[in-house]
């Protein structure tokens, strides 16, 4: 009689003990359980909350077992919410137990400080009752055999670390010795590491016109280097001509030139100025020849002329460009096909 | 400097009129081959020998004599065979039961022009003691060296096709050759007139219009022809990438050349181009006239491996090649 009203006394301090806690001031904790009864193996969600102002909590780890008997399977990370400047934390926990019975979880401590203040509290989750019972036995029914093991499939990840290390390992040695390889060729052939894009390029006329626009501020021939100044003056007209006609001309002579542009539609007068130029310049050059100052600027402006009447205008330019992408395009799709 | 040239210019203008005589009298008796003749020229002005390459019946041995008749030199003709002996070449002691002593009898290599012909024929021996007189200009028979006359020139001809019982020249000795002049069939028309030629038996002879010593005197001159030095850079480029042809962007070759042309290769070069103005009446020397030389100079100069061989690719491939990668000054 006395036992049972002892039972009732504590069961009646357990349930009154919460709303002491929440007529309480902030911060207070309070815990709860999915569901108070559970079969054995069973997990069960313990959902922990904690409400405070500014306090600052010593966060430590849940224990393993929370009771004896009570286990914590996983504890997810805490979940932090501001409002009306209270700030609510919850962190939520799955138990479970593989003994029958019933268990009280007992009151999770939260110490605390106040914030400038290091004097710890303590606020606590209040206890929490589980009873774990057993699976009942339909004693009607046939026996059966105890079930094998349960096969769980071999994961790649499981293969690569736990059987093949030695394959790991010999695929990384592969690999270094091919990127070795690789960075050891561009070496070699002087190539960089790392190929930027590459500029897209100026149209041909334009280039020439600035090479020749500093050739004439190097002012060569007026300080007595008129071979130097002949030899980029070929130079310059050799790019554009190789630039504008696809005629390789620096790697071609005088002669070889002539004739390659005689193919394309240049006005005679260009061509006539053009094969001055480059008779002269090899006369510089090659023979020691050393023209007039009027005909190293007439030279200059022969090349000017060239480059201004046979350039290719803007929107030329653009419909060239074009017409090489669509071929560009049409070569990568037959060599794909 | 400048009045240098243009004198120099003029003097070759004058000098070198004696070329277009020579090709008059040629054109009488050879239909065509003017390559060929050309070559000879150049070969006789920079004091090189030239090996020639082509079928027989290219009127090969018809250009020597006929070169030799207008200089008014002494020609001689040797046919290299597998039994012929180094002394059947430069000549031997020859005892003499009259005087009772050994007497030198000079062979036919003391001649100012001569035609080797098939050298391929005779084993290395006989090839190797013509090589060295076309190098040393000199032969020694006994105890006593006799100096070869001047000029001196030795073309030899090679003949591509049968290759059963010849003794191809070894890379060393056909680098002494300054010019290795490949010649082919004449054109149509060409043959038509030498068809025409032989059946009416009307056989044009030359006139003698020089002597040796006019060559000997061209040939300073031809030395005085002016190379500047952005052309002796571009005929060291050129060799260089044969030798070297991934310094030159020629990778695709680096597998095809076994080896590249020697020093001789860039002299010869610089020789050739230097008669080639001399005969295009220039006291300089441009560009275009080392391309004009440079297959004929390099084409025995440069060894292919197997794998060019596998892959057809000849020398005149590689040549052009190299002849289109390299910048020109």
């Amino acid at each position: 009689m006395l036992l049972e009203k002892m039972k009732k006394i504590i069961v009646s301090l357990f349930i009154l003990l919460p709303l002491c806690v929440v007529a309480q001031d902030l911060p207070y904790a309070s815990s709860r359980l999915d569901t108070s009864e559970i079969i054995i193996g069973e997990q069960v969600k313990l959902t922990v909350e904690i409400k405070a102002h500014d306090e600052v909590f010593l966060w430590n780890p849940f224990p393993t077992e929370l009771c004896e008997g009570v286990e914590v399977v996983k504890q997810l990370s805490i979940d932090t919410l501001i409002e009306n400047g209270t700030t609510l934390y919850r962190q939520e926990l799955f138990v479970t137990a593989f003994d029958t019975g019933f268990y009280i979880i007992p009151p999770i401590d939260f110490p605390y400080h106040k914030a400038g203040d290091t004097t710890v509290a303590m606020t606590s989750a209040p206890a929490l009752f589980l009873t774990v019972n057993t699976i009942t036995v339909d004693t009607a029914q046939a026996f059966r055999d105890i079930k094998g093991l349960k096969e769980v499939p071999v994961t790649f990840k499981e293969v690569l670390l736990t059987a093949y290390p030695w394959a790991i390992l010999a695929a990384v040695l592969v690999g270094l010795y091919f990127l070795g390889r690789y960075l050891y060729k561009r070496y070699k052939n002087k190539q960089p590491i790392f190929e930027l894009p590459k500029k897209p390029k100026l149209p041909a006329h334009i280039i020439a016109f600035d090479a020749l626009d500093k050739l004439k501020e190097k002012k060569l021939w007026q300080s007595d280097r008129v071979k130097d100044y002949y030899s980029e003056l070929t130079d310059i007209v050799d790019q554009y001509i190789e630039d504008r006609f696809e005629v390789s001309a620096v790697e071609m002579t005088t002669d070889e030139i002539l004739s390659g542009l005689a193919n394309h539609s240049i006005p005679p007068k260009d061509m006539e100025k053009l094969t001055a130029t480059l008779q002269s310049a090899d006369l510089v050059k090659f023979a020691k020849s050393n023209p007039l100052p009027l005909e190293n600027d007439n030279a200059w402006n022969f090349i000017y002329d060239f480059v201004k009447d046979t350039k290719l205008e803007h929107s030329v330019v653009e419909e060239t460009k074009e017409n090489a992408d669509i071929q560009d395009n049409t070569t990568n799709k037959d060599t794909q096909s | 400097m400048q009045t240098d040239i243009k004198e120099l210019n003029e003097k070759i203008r004058l000098e070198s009129e004696f070329v277009d005589l020579i090709r008059l009298e040629m054109d009488k008796v050879i239909v065509g081959q003017k390559y060929m003749v050309e070559r000879l020229l150049i070969g006789l002005l920079s004091n090189g020998h030239i090996l020639l390459e082509g079928v027989p019946g290219l009127a090969k041995t018809l250009a020597i004599n006929s070169l030799s008749n207008i200089i008014k030199a002494k020609f001689s003709r040797i046919q290299f065979t597998p039994d012929l002996l180094p002394a059947d070449l430069i000549g031997t002691m020859v005892y003499s039961q009259k005087t009772e002593e050994f007497k030198v009898k000079k062979g036919p290599i003391f001649a100012n022009f001569v035609l080797a012909d098939e050298i391929n024929r005779s084993p290395a021996k006989v090839q190797s003691a013509l090589l060295e007189a076309m190098q040393e200009r000199q032969v020694t028979i006994g105890q006593d060296t006799f100096k070869l006359e001047e000029p001196f020139l030795v073309m030899a001809t090679q003949n591509p096709i049968e290759q059963e019982g010849t003794y191809p020249l070894p890379e060393a000795q056909v680098d002494r050759f300054m010019l290795k002049v490949v010649i082919t069939y004449p054109k149509k028309e060409e043959e038509k007139m030498i068809l025409r030629n032989n059946i009416n038996n009307t056989f044009a002879s030359t006139t003698p219009i020089l002597k040796p010593e006019d060559i000997i005197k061209a040939r300073g001159i031809v030395r005085e022809v002016y190379l500047d030095e952005k052309i002796e850079n571009y005929i060291t480029d050129i060799v260089f990438a044969t030798r070297f042809p991934k310094e030159y962007g020629l990778e695709s070759l680096a597998s095809m050349i076994a080896y590249g042309g020697s020093p001789r290769a860039s002299i010869s070069m610089a020789l050739a181009s230097k008669a080639y103005a001399f005969i295009k009446r220039r006291g300089y020397v441009i560009p275009e006239d080392i391309r004009a030389v440079a297959h004929d100079v390099l084409r025995h100069r440069i060894g292919l491996t197997y794998e060019a061989e596998a892959e057809n690719i000849t020398t005149e491939d590689i040549i052009n090649e190299v002849l289109n990668k390299v910048e020109v000054p």
